[in-house]
């Protein structure tokens, strides 16, 4: 493996950035974003013999990162997020917002924020483009239809809060089935 | 395929590779191509995607991050390197290549050994030595300026040590020369906690303990003191780890 040191630092430079901004989009802030940044090196370099896979080595700092999160908030955020329950069913069908849509990053944060982090962290992981399915469920421990099934809803539920229907949408683009099969409130 | 199976994967397809299956990629497909209503969700799903796909990854990383992380990692190597010669002190030394790192006295225990440590190889440990500095010296809210011009490229690590119960900075050189001596320089604030004398007593015999003189108003008080291990009596113990040799330390 080479020198201790040189390990530490090849990790460091190669992953850093994408830890950096995985800690922030579960924290919600920079200050926790780095502390929590550190501490995931921190431990990985005590673990760094359980590194079996060098190409594996961004998924493992991922999940040291998550669980490290995880421990933290326990207690205190809980209580404050979404529960998976409220999150709701895939609606049926979506309205289409006219045109590009505009994501405002606070608002974007804040949605990310209600939500519990079992719907959080495949969201991030969804759209850092850097894990398949599988990594995210491997991640996560959980099953992959589960991991699909939490990134369908929680897509639905960002969607609402970001890019709510436009009233009247659907009749102005005639939809066929404007109900939806089976469509649902999402609640 | 349903409509409502349609929605469900239109929303997990992903613009990078295929992860739904050949056979349920075909029938989504399938399903777009003969249903217009599910075919413009699929167009809205997709512009919304990239537009949360290219926030969620804008995030603005900390400039000084990276050195932070780095001057971390080679403190910790260096605190891990202490304690495992201080368990494997002989067998480590004939293993591996050395840089001194470590007296290891300031530990709770005060472990008597005297070994130096060994954490790789001699360059590269820190890339950026004077980013490092400059860094460490912000972060510990030292004054900008080192109190002798040690020179950067010897810079093993910066970091803080437990030292008399209280929090050090410290930052260590190697030898230019030898890589089994370097010196240590603590940086005691002006709050009176510092005991030289305990100081030099934690120390093995053959180490020296050099107090650097400075101006008190310059360096806002802070007192500078350097732990090296001696290699020549007769050579002045910090002259190797100035950058301009010849040049005496004031
Ligand atoms: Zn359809």
């Amino acid at each position: 493996m080479g020198s201790a040191a040189g390990g530490l630092h090849g990790l460091i430079d190669a992953h850093y950035e994408a830890l950096y901004r995985y800690a922030y989009r579960l924290t919600g802030s920079a200050a926790d974003a780095e502390d929590l940044t550190q501490e995931a090196f921190g431990r990985a370099f005590t673990r760094l013999g359980q590194l079996r896979e060098p190409d594996r080595a961004k998924a493992w700092l991922f999940r040291i990162l998550r669980n490290l999160y995880l421990h933290k908030v326990r207690d205190e955020r809980r209580h404050r997020a979404v529960p998976l329950d409220a999150v709701g069913d895939v609606p049926a069908r979506e309205a289409e917002a006219g045109g590009a849509v505009d994501v405002d990053p606070a608002r974007l944060q804040q949605a990310l924020d209600e939500l519990d982090e079992g719907f959080r962290t495949p969201l991030i992981l969804f759209y850092f483009e850097e894990f398949s399915y599988r990594d995210i469920a491997e991640q996560m421990g959980l099953p992959i239809g589960t991991v699909m099934s939490r990134l369908a809803r929680g897509k639905a539920y960002l969607r609402a809060k970001l890019a709510p229907p436009v009233p009247g949408a659907d009749r102005e683009k005639g939809s066929p089935d404007p109900a939806g099969v089976g469509g649902r409130v999402a609640r | 395929m349903q409509c409502r199976d349609a929605q469900f994967y239109l929303r997990l397809r992903r613009p990078a590779g295929d992860e739904l299956g050949a056979d349920v990629s075909a029938d989504l497909d399938r399903h777009l191509a003969g249903c217009p209503g599910c075919a413009a969700d699929a167009r809205a799903a997709g512009g919304f995607d990239a537009a949360v796909a290219a926030a969620v990854r804008a995030v603005p990383v900390p400039a000084g991050l990276h050195d932070r992380l780095r001057t971390a990692a080679s403190a910790h190597a260096g605190a891990v390197i202490r304690r495992r010669a201080y368990r494997v002190t002989a067998l480590a030394a004939s293993l591996l290549l050395a840089v001194g790192l470590g007296f290891g006295v300031f530990s709770v225990t005060r472990p008597q050994i005297d070994s130096y440590a060994v954490v790789g190889p001699a360059e590269g440990l820190v890339s950026d030595p004077d980013a490092v500095l400059k860094t460490w010296l912000a972060e510990r809210k030292l004054p900008p300026q080192l109190p002798a011009p040690f020179d950067p490229d010897l810079l093993v690590m910066a970091g803080s040590e437990r030292v008399q119960g209280v929090d050090v900075p410290v930052a260590v050189f190697r030898h230019p020369d030898d890589p089994k001596y370097f010196a240590r320089l603590y940086a005691f604030r002006a709050d009176g906690t510092l005991n030289l004398d305990g100081l030099r007593n934690d120390f093995a015999s053959n180490t020296a303990v050099t107090v650097i003189p400075t101006d008190a108003r310059q360096f806002r008080g802070v007192r500078y003191v350097v732990v090296t291990r001696v290699r020549n009596p007769r050579e002045d113990p910090l002259k190797p780890y100035l950058r301009t040799a010849g040049t005496a330390r004031r």
